[in-house]
């Protein structure tokens, strides 16, 4: 998607206004506005930008290559599955493996009820894909450990 | 004394309370209510003719060009509204296609370069296009723009992108342009 200028201050200025509502801790740069959040004594960041018609929201999560090839499949399916069984919550993967927590509100939808929903089913999405994550990769890591185990022994 | 004041507060405080809930119940059902109708009026305005379905909700036949879309609205409780179509079944892309041709990965990949676009797998292996409105937000133009992105997806997927899938092809680039010739 396109970013675009012009047209966007007036959406930028509501987003601070809502941000500052929401008691955010946040800048305004170029690339959009980066808001930083603690997420299980973790810092996230999510950023906001504008495009033609909608404000995405997003959080980048972490690579597709941190999961072996011989699961990837399955956790890109749970992810596809955590789209059925929760609303709104959605997740995306860029060019270079990127994945993301995608929320993307229509502008004629910008109001504070509709973006605090959004922005919080961003960070929502943070927990639930971490746990998708952690029960793809147990069974590997218990692997792993048990490898080293025996190594030792 | 003391005993039996607090229990004639206890019981005070049980009516309000179960009137709380009483009234909580009756704002809950006037706000669906109230969805329901902008739902309805919002579907006639776009001249959809539709069926009503078991699961609170509706069902649309879109007929694109040659394609049937079966589109349905529903309520998902307490306050979300659903649209969405199914685009393929387990049958028709069976996981280990999905596998072998990175199926999954190049609808996240589309996810996220468009918009218009969310896609979810069921607990049994059938592949949708969804769109969620938040009960709060719903208008006209969220509805439309939604339920429109929800039958173009249908009508891309059907017509470009399954019979690729099907094919094996795993060139994203391939995919990206077949969307965006017909997006605008």
């Amino acid at each position: 998607m396109s970013r675009i200028s012009g047209f966007e201050s007036f959406f930028i200025d509501k987003l601070i206004g809502y941000l500052s509502l929401m008691n955010k801790s946040f800048e305004v740069t170029p690339e959009g506005i980066l808001v930083h959040e603690t997420i299980n004594g973790k810092e996230t960041l999510v950023t906001i930008y504008i495009t033609e018609k909608w404000i995405r929201i997003h959080a980048n999560l972490g690579s597709l290559s941190d999961v072996p090839e011989d699961k990837r499949r399955e956790f890109l399916e749970k992810l596809l599955n955590a789209n059925w069984n929760y609303p709104e919550i959605s997740f995306g993967i860029d060019s270079e493996g990127n994945i993301y927590s995608i929320q993307d509100e229509f502008v004629y939808a910008l109001y504070y009820d509709v973006f605090e929903e959004e922005y919080n089913a961003v960070l929502a999405s943070i927990e639930i894909f971490n746990e998708i994550k952690k029960a793809i990769l147990k069974p590997e890591e218990a692997k792993v450990q048990e490898k080293k185990k025996t190594q030792k022994g | 004394m003391e005993n039996s004041e607090s229990k004639d507060s206890a019981f005070v405080q049980t009516v309000l309370s179960a009137l709380r809930a009483k009234l909580r119940e009756e704002a809950q059902e006037f706000i669906l209510r109230e969805a329901a109708m902008k739902i309805l009026k919002y579907i006639k305005l776009l001249k959809k003719d539709f069926k009503v379905v078991s699961g609170a909700g509706l069902y649309v036949e879109e007929k694109v060009k040659d394609l049937t879309i079966p589109v349905y609205v529903t309520f998902r409780f307490p306050e979300w509204i659903e649209i969405k179509t199914l685009l393929a079944t387990a049958e028709e892309l069976p996981p280990e296609i999905a596998n072998q041709c990175k199926v999954y990965e190049i609808l996240l990949r589309l996810a996220n370069d468009f918009a218009e676009l969310s896609f979810t797998i069921d607990k049994n292996g059938n592949l949708y296009a969804r769109q969620n409105i938040l009960v709060g937000a719903l208008s006209f133009d969220v509805f439309k723009e939604e339920y429109e992105a929800v039958v173009l997806s249908a009508v891309i997927f059907k017509k470009e992108l399954l019979s690729r899938f099907k094919q094996c092809k795993k060139e994203y680039e391939e995919f990206k342009e077949a969307y965006e010739t017909q997006i605008t």
